[in-house]
């Protein structure tokens, strides 16, 4: 239900101008052709504003949809929005937009247009392009505000003084998506700063992962639900700094919320580089928590966990919290890697199942000869071996790789599962 | 919310966004055919709407003769310079932005 409701309130944002221009006077075009390329440009306006709602870390919304389902749609939003825009300019002014055209109208436009596809570009083809994540998201900021900053000079000499309202619309629209990007780079790390916590321990788990255990430096930390994540800030490293999103690996009931674990896999250069470096007593910012990964506040009589590789850390948090909450509900954790020497916290959680009403299956790719676990890859018979026939009051909370996640949602459908059982976190947001 | 249905609502969306834009055509294209059935030589205003001759009469007629708008402003094509037009409007003369869109229309149509 919330995310209905927070799903109209975007949806009624992107249609406000064109509606606004049905509801008082006669609209501009004649030609049925020009209306409709004129109200795709109202549409990919108010969308491409839109979009920096998604972005901006409203805690309630990425509550009620999940970070990586807001993220997954903004990506698809701005493939609307680009569609929109083609459409815009094939029927109100056919041929390629010139960003040095005379006219203002067209070389703004033009400019907005273009921008947007390098944005689009440059995000779905970085890897192959070799561009660092933070150069990236640096060029992504500034990309998108230049497509909005430019939209509103190609729109704005059309509505200065509309009657139809459409001028502080625009005007509007333009403010909230800047003052999105605004609040977010400055006003939020500023706060963030004054709630320092502190580096109090860098330990090795094995299988290139490492856990830092931070403590709140003079506040009371932070309320989380387990499986939720936050993003994690270090220092400084050349030009860029450095934000992460990790999930927290801790049980909810750790020390009033004043200590967390985070786990962080070896992954690139700053998992790899920077985490290992980190010593007790550095400082970092912590933004969170987020996300709706979480079993609390779910009906559900069992529950089965589903991880591959470094996506166990959202399901350590959600086992240790059930531990120290005595929540004695039966949970399956069907647990892929490699091999055992890659499955990180393997040990600890092997000892968990004296402590709660636990099944833990293995499923390793590359097993030894004589090991005790599925192998393979994750599959609809493995998960049949163990868990019941009725699976009406059980929920499933999914992390791992993406090739893995998409395989789960095809699973599920062959379990027969609704999609209101199944929860997911992807770490590969971009 | 899973993959499958964040890419269905999000296909979904685009679709409505597009059919709702389908349907500002329609509306004009409903309201020419209107016009045209009712057998008067001139697309007449709806009734909200503001006459867009009389603005123009009243406003530019004066300096500005009719068919010297024909080429640039009418048909397939003429978005940019219609907007132009509206820019240009908007920016002079004492009209209100209403009466400047329904000249607009009008020279784009007369
Ligand atoms: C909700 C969520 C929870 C996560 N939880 C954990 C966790 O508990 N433990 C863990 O090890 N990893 C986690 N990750 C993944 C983690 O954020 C990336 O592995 C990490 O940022 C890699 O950074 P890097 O510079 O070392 O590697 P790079 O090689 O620079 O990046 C590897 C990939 O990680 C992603 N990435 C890199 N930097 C960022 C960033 N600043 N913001 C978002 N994504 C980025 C990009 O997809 C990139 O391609 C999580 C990701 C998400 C989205």
């Amino acid at each position: 239900m919330r995310s209905l409701g927070w799903f109209a309130v975007f949806a009624a944002a992107v249609v406000l101008p064109l509606a606004l221009a049905w509801a008082v006077r006669g609209e501009l075009w004649s030609n049925p052709t020009l209306a409709f390329g004129a109200a795709c440009g109202w549409l990919a306006f108010a969308l491409l504003a839109a979009e920096f709602g998604l972005v901006t870390r409203v805690r309630a919304a990425a509550a009620a949809f999940g970070s990586d389902a807001l993220l997954l749609f903004h990506r698809a939003m701005a493939f609307a929005a680009l569609a929109l825009l083609a459409a815009h300019i094939v029927a109100l002014a056919p041929g390629l937009p010139n960003p040095l055209a005379s006219s203002a109208l067209e070389r703004w436009g033009a400019l907005a247009l273009w921008s947007l596809a390098a944005l689009i570009a440059l995000s779905l083809w970085r890897r192959q392009l070799r561009c660092a994540y933070e150069l990236w998201l640096v060029s992504h900021r500034v990309l998108a505000a230049v497509v909005v900053l430019a939209s509103f000079a190609h729109v704005w000499p059309l509505v200065t003084r509309d009657t139809l309202l459409r001028g502080p619309i625009v005007a509007g629209y333009t403010a909230l998506a800047l003052g999105a990007l605004a609040w977010q780079r400055l006003v939020r790390p500023a706060w963030l700063a004054r709630r320092a916590w502190e580096v109090v321990e860098n330990r090795d788990e094995g299988a290139s992962t490492r856990t830092l255990v931070v403590r709140a430096v003079g506040h009371a930390g932070l309320r989380f639900a387990p499986g939720q994540f936050v993003w994690l800030r270090t220092e400084r490293r050349g030009l860029f700094a450095q934000e992460h999103p990790i999930s927290i690996a801790s049980s909810a009931q750790l020390d009033g919320g004043r200590t967390l674990e985070l786990s962080i896999k070896a992954l690139g250069d700053w998992s790899r580089e920077l985490v290992p470096r980190m010593a007790p007593g550095e400082r970092v910012r912590i933004d969170g928590p987020f996300g709706s990964f979480t079993p609390d506040g779910q009906p559900a009589e069992r529950l089965v966990l589903v991880a591959g590789g470094i996506g166990i850390t959202p399901m350590r948090s959600i086992l240790l919290t059930m531990r120290d909450r005595g929540d004695r509900r039966p949970v399956t954790l069907f647990y892929a890697a490699n091999r055992r020497a890659r499955a990180v916290f393997a040990s600890e959680l092997e000892a968990l199942r004296a402590e709660l009403a636990f099944e833990l299956v293995f499923v390793f790719e590359d097993p030894e000869p004589a090991q005790a676990c599925e192998r393979g890859l994750l599959s609809a018979e493995v998960l049949r071996r163990h868990l019941p026939q009725d699976l009406r009051f059980t929920q499933f909370f999914v992390c791992g790789p993406a090739p893995m996640m998409d395989a789960m949602e095809r699973i599920a459908a062959q379990l027969g599962l609704p999609s209101r059982q199944l929860h997911t976190e992807r770490f590969d947001m971009v | 919310m899973h993959a499958r249905n964040v890419r269905l609502t999000a296909a979904g969306f685009t679709l409505a966004l597009f059919a709702l834009a389908g349907a500002a055509a329609w509306r004009v294209d409903s309201r020419k055919t209107a016009a045209a059935s009712s057998q008067s030589p001139d697309p007449s205003p709806a009734p909200r709407e503001l006459d867009g001759r009389a603005l123009y009469e009243q406003h530019c007629a004066s300096c500005h003769a009719l068919d010297e708008f024909a080429t640039t402003y009418q048909g397939p094509g003429s978005g940019v310079a219609v907007l132009e037009l509206l820019e240009f409007l908007v920016d002079h003369g004492g009209a209100t932005t209403d009466e400047d869109r329904a000249i607009a229309r009008f020279l784009a149509a007369p």
